[in-house]
């Protein structure tokens, strides 16, 4: 288990960079562990773009970030190709995503045609340009910051692109004291300097490895299956949590409980990271929106109710 | 504190026994009372010797809300163990001089070392002085206390003034003290600062010099700090500069404060002063001796267990068969060892249960033996209580009383022993002991010196290991294994000392052994006064009660001077008196048989008592027999002229009354009466009017031996009186009351008679009507009263079927008339020859109230009268020959209740009743053992897993009850909070690794190990434990 002291460094290495908020990096990391790729939502200017950088340079991998605007084409993307003269043939020049980790800057500011072009690099982690499906390298992350809904110039993401995204992380302000100390750091400008690399790609392709050999009881998997029914049956929601979803908690679990240092996991887990895992996926009814129910709320609701496997409660199947 | 009150109430009840048992034995029991105290007081005073404790104090000065440790290094220099130290550290504030006393304690094994660390936390500054003011060590037994020299050095502390800025005792870090500090010099410097006097701890650099030259008092600038730059015109500081700074004050009341927040753990609210905890650090390894543990434990169980049945046998003459004691040492010993051996728990159980079994299927193939045994124990004890008669058993009942002592008494007795070695606590000793001991003394039996020791033993070893009380709260709250190792420590230096004091007292024990003569000698020659002061006392109670009780306590004047009454049957209002003396006496050698004095003789029954003989009608009948002088002498005399007759030597009997009434004069059989005798016809020598009469008599053995021989012999003058004789008592002593009822006696025994050949055959009379008497009646000292105006003898024979020697007396004789043997009832005392000791040079024994007895005498034809004894208990006096005599002719229960059923007593005694009740109380045994069987085995079936959650659940209820909220899970902070804060001595370690260990066996793959399901059971008992509200 040293590489996860490994992971925890690096999230100490972000740490410095984008201070007061641990948490969000935490997640991110499990994200990242899970094989999964994270949605930071969040106004602008609250430094969702150090974090991708930070990570990037903590964990040495390579990054690509591109800014999406409104004319940004799915071939800035994937790549395009083109007809080299000299040898008559047609080059394949790579696109932003050929890299570890693809930074997507306001991903909710582009075209859907942009968008849905990320589709297939997102799910399986490989572009198809020309009739020629090329892999991307692994490990491969997609890191994407959305403005909430209702900024200028933005538009919703489709429901098929959300659920692709392991978590979605909500960085929010920083406090006093954390701003204060942005404010008076030296320098002002290199905090990303700060950030040392703690470890490589391949650490991190060990490190996915021993996150899927984490172990998940049957009581686990029975919870979190009956939490995402409990989402799907719940009258406030339009949209419950799709089988993909379910996956995407039991891998943020299984994530959670490596950084704690065990080797299974416990309904702690589960519990800690099913918001954030949730959240993104859940869409409210007209009625519940109007009636000023929030989506956190459902969560907290679903949570309560549902039995967590306790040891000092008798369980089902036992 | 248990222990102690036990223990001393436990000694005081041996003492008290052993007083009023036997004299000689007290005075021996106090010397070594006397000489054990002497030790134990020197002990204390040489224990203080080798004990040295030193303080140690934090080298730098602590800030306020910071705790610090106050270290006392306590080392036990001398060999001995060191059972109980207590330690006072004073604390002494420097700036008002009130004193904070701090009690601490500790034991310390031979060589040990340990470290009594008291936490602390000042919140507020000044100086403290720190003392060891006082140190004491007990001894073993913690009788005596003994004041170690004290160390007097003084140990100063500091504790500095919080810093500008920082809260008091809120365990805020100082931010940036350098600013902080240049801050406050701003103020200083810009003037904004209060004045107030110097306190210890106060920088150098504030002091007001000037001031402090001008006031010729240290003066300080106190900056003003924030609160003033905020608001500088003053409105807050004014509305603030009313109120006086708090000053550190301790007052009388705030020590009384300190102290119970010493106990509670709590801050003091006023003074700031915090008490954090006390932990007793063992400074050497766990010192684990089981061995020498086993062997205390082993000890202790021993003493008590085979004391107390020795005093018991001893006390109610039970003669238990020597297997008893190697089989209860076997027990204790077997217990021990399953308790010591490195078995599994599983197994342990198993070995339990199988014992259990055993026990059973043992209870159940001896079962009869088992109740006979039952009731013959019972009935001992019984006798003993009530009429102190020795109550030897009849030979073939030693075996089965031995049986039910091992199966019954042995088990129950070693099972407290053992629950008193196992808990260390004399109270729990008490419940068994106490009861046994008030019995024996009541049953007044003085011998079992050796049992009375023992208990003596069992008792100081039992005290001294309870007297190292548990002192769990000095055990190292957060940490388990100093925890454990103070357990350790305790332990052996509990085993230590319990063996070190059973030592001694059987060292000081044989010494005094060998004294005991000596010892003894000042007692004889109080011996008259003590005498005098018991029968004042009796005579005081025998006025006083009466009048004190209203009359429900009257002692009948007759009875109370002797049990000797009439030939009334009906209940009297007497009451024998035990410890009453009333005969003393003393023949020329020791007698071999039961010696009979006869007082009362009833010849006639009148269907309510017996009468005496008409003395008229004798004196008529006499006229014809011509013999010399007094014919009524001539006629008593007859046995002992006759076995005279060859120029035998009779032996001599002096009968001393000491207490006894005075209406009879009581003599022996086959004595010699002279002139100066009275005689009442052909009965009893009336009215005794001299202080003690001496009588040549000839012992009823040698009597019968001589008589026999004479019978052969030229019959002389003598002879053919005693036919004469013999005669008038056919004539006389045959007849019975009329009436319907004694009809179909007579008819029964008519039967009788004719189906065992009884007709004229005395020797087989006498057996029959004993045997019957023995097997169909039981003896109680509470016979039940018939109906006013209904036959005694009728309603003892048909009906109760239990009744004391007069129901049984009486009864014999009806009996022996109805089957034509001549016989008369007599009420005097009987003396078993075990009651005779050696005196002066001759035999002497002290007849007391309950020696008071009656039976039934024959007159057999060339022999006279011959005592007939049919009172259970009393068939000691049977001779060798009779009880072969009686394996052959004793008729069966069977033949003897066939011709009657109506009236004789038929007892339908079915030969399996005792099987069958054995069985039904066996029932619920068994139900309650097959119970646990299926309990142990549900839990030997439990998997690792199970017990995990079982152990865990239990934890949760238990918490649940102690008032943790219901929806709260275990995952929860408040889970562990609540865990933390409600029990003594968990670490937040131990909670922590319980809930890893629980999650790891639920969630995590692969099966719960062992190890780790033993691990967790440990954890949930500790804390279960130690659970409060």
């Amino acid at each position: 288990m040293q590489t996860r002291e490994k992971a925890l460094a690096v999230t100490a290495e972000v740490g410095k960079a984008v201070l007061g908020k641990p948490e969000a990096i935490l997640k991110i990391m499990m994200a990242m562990l899970a094989r999964g790729h994270v949605l930071v939502e969040d106004i602008p200017g609250v430094g969702k773009t150090t974090l991708a950088q930070a990570f990037a340079r903590a964990m040495q991998l390579t990054q690509n970030r591109v800014q999406f605007t409104p004319d940004v084409l799915p071939s800035d993307i994937v790549g395009f190709s083109l007809y080299q003269k000299e040898t008559g043939k047609f080059v394949y020049h790579p696109g932003a995503v050929a890299c570890n980790l693809f930074l997507a800057d306001e991903i909710n500011r582009t075209s859907a045609r942009t968008q849905s072009a990320l589709l297939e690099v997102m799910e399986e982690g490989a572009v198809t340009v020309d009739g020629v499906t090329r892999k991307l390298p692994q490990p491969f992350t997609v890191m994407a910051t959305e403005n909430p809904v209702g900024s200028i110039g933005t538009q919703m993401l489709p429901e098929s692109q959300l659920d692709r995204f392991m978590v979605c992380v909500v960085m929010g302000y920083p406090d006093t004291e954390a701003e204060m100390e942005i404010l008076t750091r030296q320098p002002r400008h290199g905090l990303l300097d700060r950030v040392q690399p703690v470890m490589d790609q391949n650490d991190l392709l060990t490190m996915q490895a021993e996150v899927d050999n984490i172990y998940m009881s049957e009581e686990i998997l029975r919870y979190i299956v009956e939490l995402s029914q409990a989402t799907r049956k719940d009258a406030r929601l339009a949209l419950g949590l799709s089988p993909r979803a379910s996956l995407a908690v039991a891998g943020m679990a299984r994530a959670a409980a490596y950084l704690s240092g065990r080797e299974f996991v416990v309904p702690q887990d589960v519990t800690a990271i099913f918001a954030d895992t949730a959240h993104h996926r859940l869409s409210l009814t007209e009625q519940a929106r109007t009636g000023g129910e929030t989506v956190e709320n459902v969560i907290a609701d679903v949570l309560h109710t549902v039995p967590r496997p306790r040891p000092e409660k008798p369980t089902h199947g036992r | 504190m248990a222990g102690k009150v036990g223990c001393g109430l436990l000694l005081a009840v041996l003492f008290c026994a052993a007083a009023v048992s036997r004299a000689p034995f007290v005075v021996f029991l106090l010397a070594l009372a006397m000489v054990f105290t002497a030790f134990l007081w020197w002990d204390a005073r040489t224990l203080r010797r080798q004990v040295t404790a030193a303080l140690q104090l934090p080298a730098k000065p602590v800030r306020p809300g910071e705790a610090f440790a106050v270290t006392v290094h306590l080392q036990n220099a001398g060999r001995r163990t060191v059972p109980e130290l207590r330690a006072v550290l004073r604390a002494e504030d420097a700036e008002s001089g009130t004193a904070i006393e701090l009690p601490c304690a500790a034991m310390l094994a031979p060589g040990g070392r340990a470290d009594l660390r008291v936490t602390l936390r000042a919140a507020k500054s000044g100086l403290w002085r720190f003392k060891l003011q006082k140190l004491t060590v007990r001894d073993h037994l913690g009788l005596f206390a003994a004041d170690c020299p004290p160390d007097g050095q003084t140990w100063e502390l500091c504790v500095l003034p919080p810093a500008e800025g920082e809260a008091d005792g809120a365990g805020n870090t100082p931010q940036n003290r350098a600013e902080q500090e240049s801050r406050a010099g701003q103020d200083i410097a810009d003037g904004v600062y209060d004045l107030r006097p110097y306190r210890v701890g106060d920088p150098l650099k504030q002091i007001h010099w000037k001031l402090t030259a001008k006031v010729d008092e240290l003066t300080v600038r106190e900056p003003l700090g924030t609160t003033y730059r905020a608001d500088p015109a003053g409105t807050l500081l004014a509305e603030d500069g009313g109120t006086p700074p708090p000053v550190l004050h301790f007052g009388r009341a705030a020590v009384t404060r300190l102290r119970t927040l010493t106990r509670r753990k709590a801050a003091d609210p006023d003074t700031g002063l915090e008490f954090v905890d006390r932990v007793l650090l063992p400074q050497q390894g766990a010192a684990a001796r089981p061995v020498l543990r086993g062997c205390v434990d082993f000890s202790i169980l021993l003493l008590l267990t085979l004391g107390l049945l020795a005093a018991v046998n001893s006390a109610f003459s039970l003669l238990l068969p020597a297997w008893i004691w190697p089989g209860a040492a076997a027990l204790c010993a077997l217990w021990l060892a399953l308790c010591y051996a490195p078995l599994p728990a599983a197994a342990k159980r198993g070995a339990v249960l199988a014992l259990a079994v055993g026990y059973l299927v043992l209870l159940f193939l001896v079962q009869r033996d088992f109740l006979r045994g039952m009731e013959a124990f019972a009935n001992a004890v019984k006798l003993c209580l009530n009429t102190r008669f020795n109550a030897d058993f009849a030979v073939g009942e030693v075996g089965a009383c031995g049986l039910f002592v091992l199966l019954a008494l042995v088990p129950i007795t070693a099972f407290f022993a053992a629950v008193t070695v196992w808990r260390s606590d004399a109270l729990l000793l008490d419940l068994v002991l106490l009861p046994a001991v008030v019995l024996v003394l009541l049953a007044g039996a003085g011998g079992g010196a050796v049992g009375w020791l023992l208990l003596l033993l069992g008792c100081v070893g039992a005290w001294a290991a309870a007297r190292s009380v548990r002192r769990r709260r000095l055990w190292g709250k957060k940490d388990s294994t100093v925890y454990a190792a103070n357990v350790e420590n305790f332990l052996t230096t509990q085993k230590t000392t319990a063996a070190g004091m059973m030592l001694v007292c059987a060292v000081l024990f044989l010494p005094a052994l060998a004294l005991r003569p000596v010892l003894a000698l000042p007692l004889d020659a109080l011996q008259p006064v003590t005498e005098r002061a018991r029968a004042a006392a009796l005579g005081a109670a025998i006025e006083w009660l009466p009048k004190i009780s209203g009359g429900a306590l009257n002692f009948h004047v007759s009875a109370a001077a002797g049990g000797v009454e009439d030939g009334s049957l009906t209940q009297s209002d007497g009451l024998a008196l035990q410890g009453l003396e009333d005969l003393l006496v003393t023949t020329d050698e020791k007698p071999t048989e039961t010696v009979y004095l006869r007082g009362f003789i009833g010849a006639e029954y009148d269907g309510h008592s017996w009468q005496p003989a008409d003395a008229e009608q004798f004196d008529n009948a006499a006229a014809s027999w011509k013999t010399d002088g007094d014919s009524r002498l001539a006629i008593a005399n007859l046995p002992f002229l006759r076995a005279a007759y060859d120029g035998a030597a009779p032996q001599q009997m002096t009968v001393q009354r000491l207490h006894a009434g005075d209406a009879y004069t009581f003599a022996p059989y086959n004595a010699y009466f002279n002139d100066y005798y009275r005689l009442d016809g052909d009965g009893a020598a009336a009215g005794q009017t001299a202080q003690d009469d001496t009588f040549y008599y000839f012992p009823r053995g040698e009597a019968k031996t001589l008589l026999t021989a004479r019978a052969d012999a030229d019959p002389s003058v003598l002879d053919r009186l005693e036919s004469a004789y013999a005669a008038y008592a056919e004539s006389r002593y045959l007849a019975t009351p009329d009436g319907a009822d004694y009809g179909t006696l007579q008819e029964f025994c008519d039967a009788a008679e004719k189906e065992h050949k009884l007709t004229g055959d005395a020797d087989a009379i006498r057996t029959f009507v004993r045997s019957y008497l023995n097997e169909h009646c039981t003896y109680t000292s509470d016979p039940p009263q018939p109906a006013e105006g209904a036959d005694p003898v009728l309603y003892f024979l048909s009906e109760s079927h239990a009744g004391s020697s007069t129901q049984f007396a009486s009864a014999a004789v009806v009996l022996c008339r109805m089957l034509g043997l001549p016989a008369r009832y007599v009420v005097g005392y009987a003396a078993p020859q075990s009651l005779f000791a050696e005196s002066d040079g001759g035999w002497q024994a002290v007849l007391q109230d309950d020696n008071a007895h009656a039976w039934a005498e024959v007159y057999l034809a060339g022999q006279g009268w011959t005592p007939l004894e049919t009172t259970p208990g009393m068939v000691s006096e049977l001779t060798e020959d009779q009880l072969a005599a009686n394996a052959n002719a004793v008729p069966t229960a069977d033949d003897a209740e066939t011709p009657l059923p109506a009236v004789t007593p038929a007892p339908e005694v079915d030969p399996t009743a005792p099987q069958a009740r054995a069985f039904w109380w066996l029932l619920p045994l068994a139900a309650v053992l097959a119970a646990l069987a299926v309990w142990g085995i549900a839990r030997a079936r439990r998997t690792p897993a199970d017990t995990v959650r079982a152990e865990f659940r239990a934890l949760y209820k238990k918490m649940c009850r102690c008032g943790l909220g219901e929806g709260v899970s275990s995952d929860q902070e408040e889970f562990k909070q609540f865990l933390w804060e409600h029990t003594k001595t968990a670490a937040p370690q131990d909670v922590e690794t319980l809930l890893a260990l629980v999650q790891t066996a639920q969630f995590a793959p692969g099966p719960v190990s062992a190890q780790t399901a033993q691990q967790v059971r440990g954890l949930c008992r500790i804390l279960r434990k130690n659970l409060h509200r």
